[in-house]
């Protein structure tokens, strides 16, 4: 009888422990500040290690290095790198990563048949979504631009571009890039945190023991604080490209700004949206728009190639997940999941 | 007469403890709810607001334009922008730790701080 209530006392005292350390653990982490910034043209929010203005906060570092990334990848700003290239059609960049990524981006230029390109920048200025009133560009307009960007290239010489048919504009692979920088510097200083640009994050170490908790915007719904999912990652880099950023709508029909290099015109996909969840920030950015222009069926094996997982969401609402993910993504409710 | 293997006082620990806990997590879980809203223009907090002085409204003046936030019980809103594209206005009202709109064209984000996501991908 006696070792029956002894018992009783210890599951009360058990539990009464677990509640208090649930509810201490549910309270929250109180060694990370949240600042947010404006750059690369979009809101940014950093969750960084330590109090805001402390001694050895890395603010002070990450918003100097967003900006100069911006400085570097922006075809809007004279004298940028870029702007040289699309003015020169060749330029020395000595920056070793933007040269390794244009790399990449010819690569999967080539694995997509030329439905991703960096050489973009005739029709992405054409239809000008950033725009007060877009709309869509003439046909004759549109010709012209394609033809500007007949058979577009960029080569390689160590550092040396060089660039032939259509200017160069960096939109799918700018935000992952900062990314890149961003993290490493965090990397660098032995730090976690969570860096958002835009839609792109970079999910460096862990927060505290846990793993930081990335929301997945539901594309079916016009808040972008509707999610479908949440990530739960460490040490990855996440994007997302989808038809709802940037649309608009003339004369009763929508454009979204996920051009097709072909035709000039927004893609045909049968996704909404995609996210990549990748090794590296400017992999996952571009990822996310050539899965996009690739369609649901070839996506998933484009991703697989560079070790990337996807959550998609077809235009049906059917949600596709790689099977990688399993562990890592939890649907919110009312969300079936197909994983692929 | 056979002996119950339990004893009043057993029941009052038992329902003790689970008041207690009851209470812990009253207090100490987080609020899903939100009370602080921070405004920011473009890198800098522009305004700090609070949902339980609503009802009320407030007209944020950029150099690109104005935005209009309408705060009441249930949170904010934003209920007129000078921008062309209206995603702030479509966003809807935001009250929950975490949620944010966002207005590019005009460089304003209104964010009601905390949450249990640390970001959103979208």
């Amino acid at each position: 009888m006696k070792e029956k209530r002894g018992f009783l006392l210890r599951l009360s005292a058990a539990f009464l422990l677990f509640a208090i350390l649930s509810s201490f653990a549910a309270c929250g982490d109180k060694g990370y500040h949240v600042a947010r910034l404006y750059g690369m043209g979009t809101f940014c929010a950093f969750t960084v290690e330590g109090e805001r203005g402390a001694d050895g906060d890395a603010l002070p570092l990450l918003a100097p290095a967003l900006s100069e990334t911006e400085a570097l990848l922006s075809h809007r700003i004279d004298g940028s790198p870029i702007d040289l290239l699309n003015g020169l059609d060749y330029t020395v960049l000595m920056d070793a990563r933007l040269v390794g990524d244009l790399k990449l981006a010819e690569e999967l230029k080539a694995k997509t048949g030329g439905l991703f390109s960096v050489s973009v920048l005739p029709i992405t200025s054409l239809w000008n979504f950033d725009a007060e009133d877009p709309v869509p560009p003439s046909k004759e307009a549109l010709a012209a631009a394609l033809a500007e960007m007949e058979n577009s290239a960029l080569s390689f010489e160590n550092t040396l571009v060089t660039k032939t048919g259509g200017d160069v504009d960096l939109g799918s692979m700018g935000k992952g890039y900062a990314c890149d920088v961003l993290a490493e510097i965090l990397q660098v200083r032995g730090e976690s945190g969570l860096l958002s640009v835009g839609g792109s994050i970079a999910a460096v170490g862990k927060k505290g023991e846990a793993l930081w908790q990335v929301g997945v915007r539901n594309p079916l719904s016009a808040s972008a604080n509707d999610t479908l999912g949440t990530l739960a990652l460490t040490d990855s880099f996440v994007s997302t490209s989808g038809s709802y950023e940037k649309a608009f709508t003339y004369e009763g029909k929508a454009y979204h700004h996920i051009l097709d290099p072909r035709t000039g015109m927004p893609a045909e996909s049968d996704l909404l949206s995609v996210t990549v969840v990748a090794g590296k920030g400017a992999l996952s950015d571009m990822l996310s728009t050539a899965c996009f222009l690739v369609g649901s069926e070839a996506a998933f094996s484009l991703a697989a190639e560079y070790e990337a997982s996807l959550v998609a969401v077809k235009t049906d609402g059917t949600l596709l997940v790689s099977a990688s993910l399993a562990d890592v993504f939890t649907a919110a409710m009312g969300w079936e999941v197909v994983y692929r | 007469m056979k002996q119950r293997w339990w004893r009043p006082l057993d029941l009052a620990v038992v329902g003790g403890t689970l008041f207690l806990s009851f209470l812990l997590f009253l207090f100490l879980r987080p609020t899903e709810k939100g009370v602080a809203v921070t405004v920011y223009i473009e890198s800098t907090p522009y305004g700090e607001f609070s949902l339980l002085d609503a009802p009320a409204e407030h007209t944020v003046m950029t150099e690109k334009g104005s935005l209009r936030l309408s705060f009441d019980e249930d949170g904010v809103s934003v209920s007129f922008a000078d921008c062309p594209e209206k995603t702030c206005v479509r966003t809807g009202k935001i009250s929950r730790k975490g949620e944010s709109i966002v207005c590019v064209p005009l460089g304003v984000c209104i964010t009601v701080e905390g949450g249990s996501l640390d970001g959103v991908t979208g």
